[in-house]
């Protein structure tokens, strides 16, 4: 791990961010035993149900008492709990290497996404990464190991961004490779078409993932706090502006809202976890916040 | 520079410059879009989206408030280069000039002086200021110059002001003198008027530079009347005084006295009168007195004159020989110097001639009547010569002063025409009765109903019965100034209780006195003794009864009898020959018997030059003479160079080479002498009614300038701009973003 992928995650952040737990709102298929919940049962404490056992099944789990009373072969079921496996896709295309405090979308997203994976390790959960702008950039496989942070930290470091093309293709290249259900956190600023992003993580659900969508935005982004004659210089060649920003921010903070608003209904429809970020915000206070949103939701029974 | 811009603004210096400063907001515009910031930014999406929607919008409002700077700018610069709004002025976009008509009063009451400065310097300053404006925009205004006293010649009639106009203008103002005239200004009004209607169209102003008398503004209906329409045609009206205040002045009214018989070495009373025309009392003014030029001894002295207040002070004059003379009677110096002066002519004769035709060959009443008028040569200044009817119609007239007739029984037809042409002309007649008087006669072509030269139809001679127990005088005297004299120490009575008459010619009984004829004496039975009436210019005094013992005891009373005849003599003594007393601007009739006189005469005005002169022939009807018409030729002109107050002589040359003086007192009329006043105040509200005429208070210049709130732009302009600037802060604050303070936004 170099010295600059540290950068995603910062100390301060990081003990911060440790007291934290993120939980899976929906039951997530782990290989390890873990926080949340799994769709298989298994060896557990709390149980569940009996179901008349059936041959194939393990003749461990036939319930004596049971069949004493009833003369008939039952299986104990227990509730299995299992670890979260949580792909993080994370933009790192041109658009998000605006930043106007210092700290471009990227930084901060990619911040996000170390802090959340350092969180998931430490809890036992597995990780994966996917890094894209005009494609899939990296992708690293759902690990639960703790060295695996460094892999992250490093392919989240990228030189050369890249102009966005439609998600779609690459939401469902990750879902392609998520095979088994678990939680999908996509960190952009989502300045892309919106049917092929929307098209995606619908996918995604279906295919029973669990989708976090952390749009992240610059304040000027949000506030267009400019002033004087300026020119605008489109970041993925969405051409050059020269205006007075005065006269246009009305219009445009109209235009941001209406997106934003359009984000919200979708994400509710689709019922993804949405919230917009900005960069201005501390990473760990952001990620608290977000964590703590989600203990208190109702966790959704299995299938 | 253009004219335009001239007539516009007061300082149009400063237009263009200003003009070029209105391209500062275009710059500041254009170099803003070329010095702009670069920002690279990822949502940009919603930025075009906004560009589009808003691109009209904040097109409008960028050119809005642009062209609200370029006004702010605007409105600075006029706000130092001063625009004049005055639709008056904008007669050049019909490619015309601004016409500016001086009317200048120099009557008397403009040379009142203030220090140094008289009122007319003043009026002359003001002239040369509106010139000197003129010249600030060269040829785009025009001037007429006009005097008052001569309004229908102008000095400059529309004269395009440049530099040398304004040379030639100061030329003619320094050799400009004030007349001592008494004018009228609605005259000068009327003629103002009637040639600047004549350029429609053009923008016209008016400047009647005067002092504003009271006595000229007073009850002059005419004048405001002019005004009004003068505003009504559309002529702007500048009233520009020339005096602040009503100074104190003394002037001296009248110069009189009997001149009509002065005579040399024969004291002569003169009575000058002085009037107070200030608001305080005058002490201790001392009237000096000069005779041909040198100051007498003493001097009058008046203690008090009270404001408003005539004093009269009479003096005696005393010439030692005959000839012309001259009498000034001078004041203290004043205010207006040119009424404490008056000036009397005097042409003393060698004597006072007066004929006595006596009826009677005996003459002895004529002999009474002669002693009477004249007890010595040189006493009286009368010489009377006794003639006989016949002389009448023989001998010319006009040498004589008077003629007496005395108990004249009947007079040839051609003797009544030469005597009614002698009193028509102003000599004077008296008539006395007698026995010889033939009433038929007199009625019927001395009388001629009233036309001729008797004043009543004649009765029968009567008899005033003597009645011894009764008080009564037989004559009472009448209120004629002729008996003025006798009533200081009640002569009147005293004489008239002495004087006793027989017999009179009665009157008609019923007869009343017609209009024009006096009765002057009455006998104690009431019948008519003395008439008074005037013929022509002369005048006519008739007495029914004798001048001598036969009907009366007059000549036995010498206390009495001689000084009434004097009186009567003076009374109707030719007027012509003694007192001519004009006022200045008024022109001297020259009227000479061509069979006397040659065509050419001499003036001589005050300052001592001497002007041939050379009179056109006339008849007597005025008309040019006729072939085969027996006709009275003449010679007749008139002088009109009397602006100077003083003495005039006129010498006219006798066909026999002798030159005959007639010399005229011209004096400065009593009206200019009034220097009260009319406030601004008084003269705004007699203007009520009227938008374009203005009254500027003397010293005040500033109108000139178009400073004046009408004209001047300079408030609606300031308020203009801060309008403009409050709506350009409302626009920009709106345009631009005012981001929320920290802490507020959620």
């Amino acid at each position: 791990m170099t010295r600059d992928s540290r950068r995603f995650l910062p100390p301060e952040a990081v003990a911060r961010v440790s007291r934290l737990e993120l939980q899976a709102r929906t039951v997530v298929e782990g290989f390890l035993s873990g926080l949340h919940k799994s769709p298989y049962f298994g060896q557990s404490v709390e149980f569940v149900q009996h179901r008349e056992y059936v041959p194939g099944d393990d003749p461990r789990r036939i319930d004596w008492k049971a069949w004493s009373k009833t003369d008939k072969y039952y299986i104990k079921q227990y509730e299995e709990e299992t670890n979260l496996r949580c792909t993080l896709l994370v933009d790192v295309s041109e658009s998000m290497q605006f930043g106007s405090r210092g700290q471009s979308k990227y930084e901060y997203g990619c911040g996000l996404a170390a802090c959340l994976a350092y969180l998931l390790l430490r809890q036992q959960d597995a990780v994966g990464l996917v890094t894209f702008a005009e494609g899939v950039r990296a992708m690293l496989p759902i690990r639960s190991k703790r060295n695996h942070l460094n892999d992250i930290l490093a392919a989240l470091d990228v030189q050369q961004p890249g102009q966005k093309t439609d998600l779609y293709g690459i939401l469902a290249k990750t879902a392609d490779q998520q095979t088994q259900r678990g939680m999908i956190v996509l960190i952009s600023d989502l300045l892309i078409p919106r049917d092929g992003l929307f098209k995606g993580l619908q996918m995604l659900r279906h295919r029973g993932h669990e989708v976090m969508l952390l749009h992240v935005l610059d304040d000027q982004e949000l506030d267009f706090d400019y002033n004087g004659t300026t020119k605008f210089e489109g970041l993925e060649a969405l051409g050059d502006l020269t205006c007075d920003p005065r006269s246009l921010r009305e219009g445009y903070l109209e235009a941001v809202q209406a997106y934003l608003d359009d984000l919200r209904r979708r994400c509710a429809g689709a019922t993804i976890d949405y919230r917009t970020v900005r960069t201005s915000e501390n990473l760990d206070a952001v990620l608290a916040h977000f964590v703590n949103n989600r203990l208190g939701m109702k966790q959704t029974t299995r299938r | 520079m253009p004219i335009w811009l001239q007539n516009l603004f007061l300082h149009p210096g400063y237009v263009l410059p200003g003009a070029l400063l209105l391209s500062v907001p275009i710059l500041i515009h254009l170099i803003n879009r070329l010095r702009f910031k670069r920002v690279r930014f990822a949502a940009m999406e919603f930025l075009l989206a906004s560009q589009q929607r808003n691109r009209r919008r904040v097109l409008l409002e960028q050119l809005l408030l642009l062209a609200l700077r370029c006004l702010l700018v605007a409105g600075l610069v006029a706000l130092v280069a001063r625009p004049i709004l005055d639709p008056r002025q904008w007669a050049f976009l019909r490619g015309e000039r601004t016409q500016h008509f001086v009317l200048l009063d120099d009557s008397g009451s403009q040379l009142d002086r203030a220090g140094e400065q008289t009122a007319f310097d003043a009026a002359r300053d003001i002239v040369r200021r509106i010139a000197a404006e003129g010249e600030r925009q060269p040829d785009s205004q025009t001037l007429t110059l006009v005097r008052l006293s001569n309004p229908e010649q102008p000095l400059f009639t529309r004269e395009s002001i440049n530099p040398d106009f304004v040379s030639r203008l100061e030329a003619e103002l320094r050799t400009l003198k004030c007349t001592t005239r008494s004018l009228d200004l609605a005259e000068g009004l009327a003629v103002a008027r009637r040639q600047l209607t004549e350029q429609p169209g053009t923008a016209r102003n008016l400047h009647v530079i005067s002092d504003f008398r009271r006595a000229d503004w007073d009850d002059d209906a005419a004048l405001s009347a002019e005004l009004k329409q003068l505003d009504g045609d559309g002529i702007s009206v500048n009233l520009v005084r020339t005096v602040p205040e009503w100074h104190g002045n003394l002037g001296l009214t009248d110069l009189t006295g009997a001149i009509d018989v002065a005579a040399a070495n024969v004291p002569l009373r003169l009575a000058a009168t002085v009037r107070n025309y200030g608001e305080q009392s005058v002490r201790d003014v001392r009237l000096s007195v000069q005779v041909d030029g040198r100051r007498l001894p003493v001097s009058e002295a008046i203690e008090t004159i009270e404001p408003g207040q005539e004093v009269v002070r009479q003096f005696d004059v005393k010439f030692e020989r005959t000839g012309p003379h001259d009498v000034q009677v001078s004041l203290p110096a004043d205010a207006l110097e040119q009424d404490n002066h008056r000036f009397l002519a005097i042409n003393l004769p060698e004597a006072n001639s007066i004929l006595i035709v006596d009826g009677n060959p005996s003459a002895s009443e004529a002999f009474y009547l002669a002693d009477a008028l004249a007890p010595a040569p040189g006493v009286t200044g009368f010489a009377p010569s006794i003639e006989t009817v016949e002389y009448i119609r023989r001998h010319p007239l006009d040498k004589f002063q008077s003629i007496f007739l005395l108990n004249v029984a009947e007079l040839p037809p051609d003797s009544v025409r030469s005597l009614e042409q002698f009193v028509q002309r102003g000599g004077g007649l008296c008539w006395y009765l007698g026995d010889q008087v033939r009433a038929a006669f007199y009625n019927d072509k001395l009388y001629r109903e009233g036309q001729g030269l008797f004043p009543c139809r004649l009765g029968i001679p009567a008899v005033l019965t003597v009645d011894e127990n009764l008080e009564q005088a037989d004559v009472e005297f009448g209120e004629s100034p002729m008996f003025d004299g006798f009533r200081g120490e009640d002569r009147t009575t005293d004489f008239a209780s002495r004087l006793h008459v027989d017999r009179y010619f009665s009157v008609p009984q019923g007869w009343s006195a017609p209009t024009g004829v006096e009765v002057i004496a009455t006998l104690r039975n009431r019948a008519p003794l003395m008439l008074e009436h005037r013929l022509g210019l002369g005048q006519v005094v008739t007495c029914l009864t004798t001048v001598g013992f036969d009907w009366t005891n007059w000549p036995l009373e010498p206390g009495a009898y001689v000084p009434l005849q004097l009186e009567i003599a003076k009374r109707i003594a030719r007027q012509r020959q003694a007192l001519e007393v004009r006022v200045v601007g008024e022109p001297i009739p020259i009227d000479l018997d061509a069979g006397t006189y040659g065509p050419q005469v001499e003036v001589s005005p005050p300052d001592g030059t001497r002007i041939p002169v050379t009179l056109s022939l006339a008849n007597a009807e005025g008309g040019t003479p006729t072939e085969g018409a027996v006709q009275v030729v003449r010679y007749s002109g008139e002088w009109r160079g009397t602006d100077e107050p003083g003495l005039y002589a006129i010498a006219a040359r006798r066909q026999d080479g002798t030159d005959e003086v007639r010399r005229i007192s011209v004096n400065v009329p009593v009206s200019e002498s009034r220097l009260e006043t009319v406030g601004s105040e008084v003269l705004r509200k007699s203007l009520t009614g009227t938008s374009r005429v203005q009254v500027h208070d003397p010293g005040d210049v500033s109108w000139l300038r178009g400073e004046q709130s009408s004209s001047d732009l300079t408030d609606w302009v300031l308020l203009g701009l801060l309008i403009l600037l409050a709506i350009e802060l409302a626009l920009s604050y709106r345009l631009s973003y005012h981001p929320t303070p920290a802490g507020a936004r959620a």
